[in-house]
């Protein structure tokens, strides 16, 4: 079944990236890490238009930020 | 009492509302993310604030999501959660006719009115229910924690053996950590973290929003198209006659809701089947856009959130998913549910009621209003958005505690979760367990203490009236799934209906 790993194959990269990026959130803080990770996982599903790329990981992981630890004082390191 | 509600409605509590409502619409429309998701996400959210705001915002989002869903359902063919299936049946066919903005205002109407009716049935049924619990034993505790499993199994899930496999499963992942009575760590296989047992609102997102994004994900080459909304404005007379019918619904949904276990995509489904078999002459034939399907549906589903909140309050026994998350609310800031929430802080009560009837007015205001925005933000490429779900979830679970080890228990569940709807198992069940199953370990133990310091240990367990009624509820509950029972029942049922006709 071919179709079927495929599908697999799409969710365990999905779940290792995922443990990456928490990895990664203890080393580099959240802002950097959560960039990262919202690009490789639109590359991942198959975002390829540029500016889309550049700009939602940038917008997500900034406002995502701003709103919690200015609004809702919950500290993203 | 009106009074008493009336007091609460501040403008700081009106506005903490108001912000629920309009996640609870994001949260509702956006398929993959359900009532549960959100109410999780907000509790962690709300973990250090005070016990009103969090109320409110609770509240707002509990009510709101309940009905969001069925906007994507109508517009798009897509439900938006799971409570939100039968309104598809009815409400897109009726969209396609060029009649989305009628299909919509039946929607908002139904669930006003299903929610105003569950939250009337929790303001007449919560006390005197609480006065019962006065009588429980601990043995009465457990039996009822018992039936609210038995009930997932048949209900919850279309497969009874496995809805009670994952029952189970969550009755043991309770068990670990703490031991409540001797204060022993228990299946903790000498890990620190594990001691505090098992987190549950990381779990609850792991299950119910990471794990439906893992699936979702192969799934994104399906195109779905928003129906062009025609400019004819909605018929409020086609609504309004069903008002029997809404009624119907509601005593539905109250009553799924007070079971424990049973949440609101049950209740919409059962409602839908009844007024299939009860409305002799719908205006077209069901399933081709009756205006009759979209609001038995609906009106059912949001009767669920009163309903639901009964046993939760008086008992403390969660009536569904989402009230589960909520009681983990109540045990944040301290708060017992039970007969000593009316006397002590009756406060609390009014907060909640006033909380939810505020988000029926913001269902009024919002839901009509938003509905096409919100079918545009759900049309926003999934490529898009499932990254930006995915780092919720996480941030969600990570807000909880500030520690990094409950996003890797979200992770975890949301593995657990994935694999579990791929074979057909109900992480609703498991989840159900992990909370029930901490109130039987207690009460049952409670119980078992008591037997044996008494004269005579089985009678003083178990003759009392409301024990020996439970138990045999728990025993019809499990007899109606065995398959040739069943058969036998419904032979029965047959014959008898036959005679009268």
């Amino acid at each position: 079944m071919p179709a079927r790993a495929r599908k697999n194959t799409k969710t365990i990269v999905m779940v290792l990236l995922t443990i990456g990026y928490g990895v990664l959130m203890m080393f580099s803080g959240f802002i950097i890490s959560t960039a990262a990770y919202v690009f490789v996982v639109m590359l991942l599903l198959n975002e390829r238009r540029w500016w889309m790329l550049v700009l939602v990981p940038i917008l997500t992981s900034l406002t995502i930020y701003v709103v919690f630890n200015i609004g809702l004082q919950v500290y993203l390191a | 009492m009106v009074l008493q509600i009336l007091s609460v409605m501040d403008v700081r509590f009106i506005l903490y509302v108001g912000i629920g409502s309009v996640l609870g619409l994001l949260v509702g429309a956006l398929p993959g993310l359900s009532a549960i998701t959100g109410v999780a996400l907000v509790v962690s959210i709300s973990y250090t604030w005070a016990t009103t705001d969090a109320l409110a915002l609770i509240m707002g989002v509990y009510v709101l999501a309940c009905y969001a869903g069925a906007v994507t359902a109508i517009l798009m063919n897509i439900p938006g959660a799971p409570s939100a299936v039968a309104t598809t049946l009815d409400g897109y066919p009726l969209a396609k006719q060029g009649k989305a903005k009628t299909a919509i205002m039946a929607a908002v109407i139904a669930s006003t009115f299903g929610s105003v009716a569950g939250i009337v049935a929790l303001i007449l049924i919560a006390r005197p229910m609480s006065m019962i619990a006065l009588r429980f034993s601990p043995m009465d505790y457990f039996l009822l924690s018992v039936f609210g499993l038995t009930t997932v199994g048949s209900i919850a899930s279309k497969n009874f053996l496995k809805g009670l496999i994952c029952a189970i499963l969550g009755v043991l992942l309770s068990t670990v950590g703490i031991d409540p009575i001797m204060g022993l760590p228990r299946f903790t296989f000498g890990i620190q973290s594990l001691v505090s047992g098992i987190p549950v609102i990381p779990a609850l997102i792991g299950l119910f929003g990471f794990s439906e994004v893992l699936g979702q994900i192969n799934e994104i080459g399906l195109k779905a198209e928003i129906l062009k909304i025609s400019k004819k404005g909605f018929e409020l007379k086609p609504i309004l006659r069903q008002w029997k019918l809404a009624i119907r619904a509601s005593i539905i949904g109250i009553f799924v809701g007070i079971l424990p276990g049973a949440g609101a995509p049950i209740a919409a489904l059962l409602s839908y089947d009844n007024a299939k078999r009860t409305v002799k002459h719908p205006s077209v034939p069901f399933g081709e856009g009756a205006i009759e399907g979209v609001i038995a549906s609906e009106t059912a589903n949001n009767a669920v959130i009163g309903g639901a909140l009964i046993p939760m309050l008086a008992l403390g026994i969660p009536g569904d998913s989402v009230t589960m998350i909520i009681l983990s609310v109540f045990y944040i800031h301290g708060l017992v549910p039970g007969p000593l929430l009316f006397t002590q802080t009756p406060e609390l009560f009014n907060v909640i009621v006033a909380g939810g009837l505020l988000g029926c007015v913001f269902l009024l205001l919002l839901g009509y209003t938003t509905a096409p925005l919100l079918a545009r933000v759900v049309k926003i490429s999934k490529k898009v958005l499932f990254p930006i779900i995915m780092v919720l979830c996480i941030v969600g679970a990570y807000a909880n505690t500030n520690s990094m080890y409950e996003v890797f228990v979200m992770i975890v569940f949301g593995v657990i979760g994935y694999y579990m709807k791929d074979h057909g198992y109900s992480p609703a069940a498991m989840v159900l367990g992990m909370v029930l199953g901490t109130l039987m370990d207690n009460n049952f133990r409670r119980a078992m203490s008591l037997a044996i310091g008494s004269e005579n240990p089985f009678a003083n367990t178990f003759i009392h009236p409301i024990t020996i009624i439970l138990i045999l509820l728990t025993l019809f509950s499990l007899a109606g799934n065995i398959p040739i029972i069943n058969k036998a029942l419904h032979g029965a049922m047959k014959r008898l209906t036959r005679g009268h006709a």
